[in-house]
Parts: C-alpha cells; sequence; structure tokens
C-alpha cells in the first residue's frame, strides 16, 4: 500500500536519511524501530510530504505521490500523527477535531466522524470545549490520534505514539492501535518503545543512522534477544 | 450553525455599539470632534484589515500601510481633474493625465490594483514565516515609500497630490468599518481561518493534517490588503490631498498599537485596542499644545503622542503580550460568563442538597 524506495532526506549537508526502502501492506501493522536520531521522524514526515526528499520514489495505493504536498497527500489517505502530541493547544478539542478533517469537504460526513470519535474517546466529549492545553497528556495523545482519524486515513502513521506516557496509558495506545486494526486501518507505528510495538505488529524495521539495519517478522524479532541487544540498547525485555 | 448567520449574530453587538457611538457624534458633536470620529473609524478599518492578517498568520505585518497608501494614490490618480492633472503631474506615466473617471469605478480600480500588488508580494511572502516574513513586510513598506517619494512624474513626491474629489464623510466610514468588521469575524471562523490560526501556533502539526499553509497565508495577506486599502480611500477622499509621510512609520507605529494592545489575536480587542488608542493619542495631542488646566497652564510637550504610544507598547509587551483581550472575542466572553454562572449555580445547587 505504502512503497517507499531508496529514500534520501536531507537537512543542508546532512543526510538524516540514507538510501532506506520500506513497504507496508495493506491491513499490516509494521513497526519502526530505532534508537533516537536514527531518522524515524524525518523519514516519516517525508512520507507524508512535509519535508522533500533529495532522491528515491514514494508510491501510496498505486500513484506516485513523491512530489506532491501534504495536503494531498492526506486528502489520497495517507496521515500522519506527529511526534510529542501536537495538538494545537490553544484551541479547543472541537477545533482540534475539525481541523483533522482539513482536506475534507463533507460537512455531513465530518460532524458524524466528530460523533463517533466522541464515543469512541467519552473523555473528549466531556473536555469539548476546553482548549487542549488543559488536557493530560494521554487525553492529549488520545485527542491526537481522533485528530487524525478525521481525515479517514487508509494508512495512519503514528510518530511515538507512547513517548512520555504512563504505562497504564501505553497499554491503552496499544489497545486502541489493534481496535482500530480490526477496523480495516492499515499502520505504520514509529516507537522507541520496541517490545510493545512489535507485540502488536506484523513486521519490523530497525532504523539506525539513517539507514535501515533489520527488517523481518515481528514475531521473531522480539524473540531474538541478540537482535534487540544489538540496535536498541540494553534494557529492553 | 450556518457561518454566515453566526459570523452576524456575533458580529452585531460591536457594530451596533459603533454604531450607535457614531450616529451620536452625528447628531451632537462639534465639527472637530466628528473628524476625530472619522479619524477613529478609518483607523479601525485599517487595524481591522491588519489584524486579518497578523491575527490568523501570528506574523507581526509592519508592511500593511503600504496598501493604504497604493489605493489611496490610486483612487487620486484616476479621480483628480484632468486640468488640474496637467498642471500636477503633467508627466504622470501610462498616459495617466488624460484619464478620468468616476469615483465609484476608480474605488473598485484601486482596490483590484491594491489586491493585485498583494497578491504578487504574497507569492514571495506566504513561503516563508516568522522573522523572516516579517521582515519581508518591513522591507514592502520601505520599497511603497520609496516609490511615493521619489516616483514624482506619477506622485508628485513630497509635494503631495491635491485636487481629490472630498466624497467621504463620518457615515462611510462607519459602513466601511462595519464591513470590515464582519469580513474579519467571518474570516476567522472560517475553516481556512482556523487552519491558519492552527498554523501558526504548530506549523509541523497543521501541515501534518494536510493544511494548505501556504496557500491560506496568501488568502489572507489579500483581503487584509484590500481592507487596510479600503482604510487608504477614505483617508485620500476625505482629506482631499495625500502625501508619502502618511503611508510611513508613524501611521504604521499607531495601527500596530492598536492592534496589539486589544490582542491581535481577536477581532473584538483590535475594536477595544483601537478605541483606547484614539482616546489616549487625542488627550495626548491635546497636552501637545499645553493646555490650561484648573487655571495652571501646562508646559508645551510635542512629540508626546509618539512618547504614549511607544509607551503603550512597551507595557503591553511586558505586562500583558497577548493583549487586553487575547484570544478572547465578545462572544466568548459572554460564553464564558454564562458558563461560570450556571457552574457556580449548579455547586450551589449541590451544596444546598
Amino acid at each position: 500500500m505504502l512503497e517507499l524506495s531508496n529514500i534520501v532526506v536531507q537537512y543542508g549537508m546532512v543526510k538524516a536519511v540514507r538510501n532506506v526502502s520500506l513497504t507496508v501492506g495493506k491491513g499490516e501493522i509494521v513497526a519502526l524501530l530505532g534508537p533516537n536520531g536514527a531518522g524515524k521522524t524525518t523519514l516519516v514526515s517525508a512520507a507524508v510530504g512535509i519535508l522533500p526528499v533529495a532522491a528515491g520514489n514514494i508510491r501510496f495505493d498505486g500513484a506516485d505521490i513523491t512530489k506532491r504536498p501534504a495536503e494531498s497527500v492526506v486528502a489520497m489517505g495517507l496521515t500522519l500523527t506527529p511526534e510529542g502530541r501536537r495538538v494545537f493547544a490553544e484551541l479547543s478539542v472541537a477545533d482540534n477535531l475539525t481541523l483533522g478533517a482539513a482536506t475534507r469537504k463533507d460537512r455531513a460526513g465530518v460532524a458524524e466522524d466528530i460523533d463517533r470519535y466522541l464515543k469512541m474517546f467519552p473523555i473528549l466529549g466531556e473536555r469539548y470545549h476546553q482548549v487542549a492545553k488543559t488536557l493530560s497528556g494521554g487525553e492529549q495523545q488520545m485527542l491526537a490520534v481522533a485528530r487524525s482519524l478525521m481525515s479517514r486515513p487508509k494508512l495512519l502513521m503514528l510518530d511515538e505514539p507512547s513517548l512520555g506516557l504512563a504505562p497504564r496509558i501505553v497499554e491503552r495506545i496499544f489497545e486502541l492501535m489493534i481496535d482500530l486494526r480490526k477496523s480495516g486501518l492499515t499502520m505504520l507505528v514509529v516507537e522507541q518503545n520496541a517490545t510493545e510495538a512489535l507485540g502488536i505488529a506484523d513486521r519490523g524495521y530497525i532504523m539506525a543512522s539513517g539507514q535501515v539495519v533489520y527488517e523481518g517478522n515481528a514475531a521473531e524479532m522480539v524473540d531474538s534477544e541478540d537482535l534487540m541487544e544489538a540496535y536498541l540498547g540494553a534494557g529492553v525485555h | 450553525m450556518n457561518l454566515l448567520l453566526r459570523t452576524g449574530i456575533n458580529a452585531v453587538l460591536p457594530i451596533g455599539i459603533l454604531v450607535l457611538l457614531g450616529s451620536a457624534i452625528l447628531a451632537f458633536a462639534e465639527p472637530y470632534q466628528v473628524r476625530v470620529a472619522y479619524a477613529f473609524f478609518m483607523n479601525l478599518v485599517i487595524a481591522i484589515g491588519l489584524q486579518v492578517f497578523m491575527g490568523n498568520t501570528g506574523v507581526v505585518s509592519f508592511g500593511h500601510v503600504s496598501f493604504m497608501g497604493i489605493s489611496a494614490y490610486a483612487v487620486s490618480l484616476l479621480t483628480i481633474p484632468l486640468a488640474l492633472k496637467k498642471t500636477l503631474i503633467p508627466k504622470a506615466p501610462f498616459e495617466l493625465a488624460t484619464v478620468h473617471v468616476g469615483i465609484v469605478p476608480a474605488i473598485v480600480l484601486a482596490l483590484l490594483f491594491t489586491a493585485l500588488v498583494a497578491w504578487l508580494s504574497g507569492m514571495v511572502l506566504k513561503r516563508v514565516g516568522g522573522a523572516a516574513a516579517e521582515i519581508l513586510t518591513l522591507a514592502l513598506l520601505v520599497i511603497s515609500f520609496v516609490v511615493f517619494n521619489a516616483w514624482i512624474d506619477l506622485t508628485r513626491g513630497p509635494r503631495s497630490l491635491y485636487g481629490i474629489p472630498v466624497v467621504s464623510s463620518l457615515p462611510w466610514a462607519m459602513a466601511a468599518a462595519a464591513v470590515a468588521i464582519f469580513v474579519a469575524k467571518l474570516f476567522r471562523d472560517s475553516d481556512g481561518g482556523l487552519q491558519l490560526r492552527a498554523s501558526s501556533e504548530n506549523l509541523l502539526a497543521a501541515r501534518a493534517m494536510g493544511v494548505p499553509v501556504e496557500s491560506l497565508r496568501l488568502r489572507a495577506w489579500v483581503i487584509s490588503a484590500v481592507l487596510v486599502g479600503v482604510g487608504g480611500i477614505l483617508h485620500a477622499t476625505y482629506l482631499g490631498t495625500i502625501g508619502p509621510n502618511s503611508y510611513y512609520f508613524t501611521q504604521t507605529f499607531l495601527i500596530m498599537a492598536m492592534v496589539i494592545l486589544g490582542g491581535m489575536r481577536s477581532v473584538s480587542g483590535t475594536i477595544v485596542g483601537t478605541a483606547l488608542i484614539s482616546v489616549g493619542s487625542e488627550a495626548a495631542r491635546s497636552l501637545e499644545n499645553g493646555p490650561v488646566i484648573f487655571g495652571s497652564k501646562l508646559p508645551e510637550m510635542f512629540g508626546l503622542t509618539g512618547f504614549f504610544l511607544g509607551t503603550v507598547i512597551v507595557l503591553c509587551m511586558t505586562l500583558r503580550r497577548d493583549g487586553i483581550l487575547g484570544d478572547d472575542e465578545f462572544e466568548d466572553i459572554v460564553r464564558q460568563r454564562r458558563m461560570r454562572k450556571t457552574e457556580a449555580a449548579a455547586a450551589a445547587g449541590v451544596a444546598a442538597s
């Protein structure tokens, strides 16, 4: 469904992503793992069209989207939930959700979706008119995910959804991803929390220093202690 | 609720108050006070115009007064009587010395021309945000001033143009202010306005949502330039004479103080800021001449108005960076008070039972 081939992304002279190829098939959950600074966020930002790629090719749903701007990529059904719960802190929960549907024109459908996600995340309904900065970290992450879903994605890329959240909330986020997969959503999950991510994923990629250093079956990756130690560092278990 | 209807309802309160105020002045005030009121409504149109860009993009613009000048010069060059033009600007380029159109088509053409210049400059501006964009707007102000001041064949430079038909009066300025408030509120509440405000808060997240940031910035820039242009036309057609210095730093700082003091992210804030600064500068101006108060003669203090504006900006930036109203519109304040009242009532109910 999403095919990245030989992607290079540069910040000035520095190549943050070097010759990376990655695919996500329909209905899959794919985990993209790796330490800080490996280029994971850069890669997904380039995939959605926020950052320009210096070389390589991006295909989504059979179309070449390498040079398309984010607004057209999102409209096609490829959406990114950015790192660090980037909700619009000064805007209300209602406005945040509406903004998720920025590329959609069907007002009735948008209203229906808002109702649906308020049922799915009751806490957002309670806080509907409050500004987003008054929400807790976990609530903000729920809002960020709900906001991304408002664009009706076919493939959702989640960048570090568990970052800085309490273990109980992290668990809920991963349960949510399993539910979303059941509803037919394809996902690419960027995580440092390797074990949890591989627990729900079908396949995994490991990036280090801007390159993919390993790809494989998620279940096998969890079992391979050497691999986990080598690329994701000690303390993973 | 339908956007037009909702904006209409929300705009009734500020527009109503301003119309009442203007009507009272028309009915009872001295000619001098009518002139002050005219300046207030004209500056309100310009400040609201500036708010459309600054408030939604979060980018401070020093350049909007250029559009005031562009439309003022455009309308003047089209409406000054031909006989007068022959002596004022005999060598005007583009055969302008032989062109004369009625006031209404002249206003339309002037606004179209302003929109064109805004669109062209906006094509550059929309690609950058933050400090780079702010420096670009400053450059625009300087460039336009140099053109007004140095293209003697066209503008007569510092010697100023006169003979512009004086057709405007206080009711026109009031009507323009009402339209400007409505347009600004409509844009703020529209999908595009919301998306633009979101992008000014968090550019990356807005882009990830597929917000077309560049085209929205361009839209805000052109709409705000046209509103400021309306202010320029109000200026030229009231005074009948214009010169380059009216469209430079002094006017820029006056308008910026108005927008910043009230809260640049809110249309209502701009109205409040414009009112306070207008009253304040008028007071400062009367003090400049050393009036007699309670029998004692005060010293003359020329330049007090500028000092006043500077002080207001410094105090505002130090004490209340978001301006008096911050993000809130009048209707938000009303709604919050109502919510607090119901909450208090509910709490009281719980306590009683």
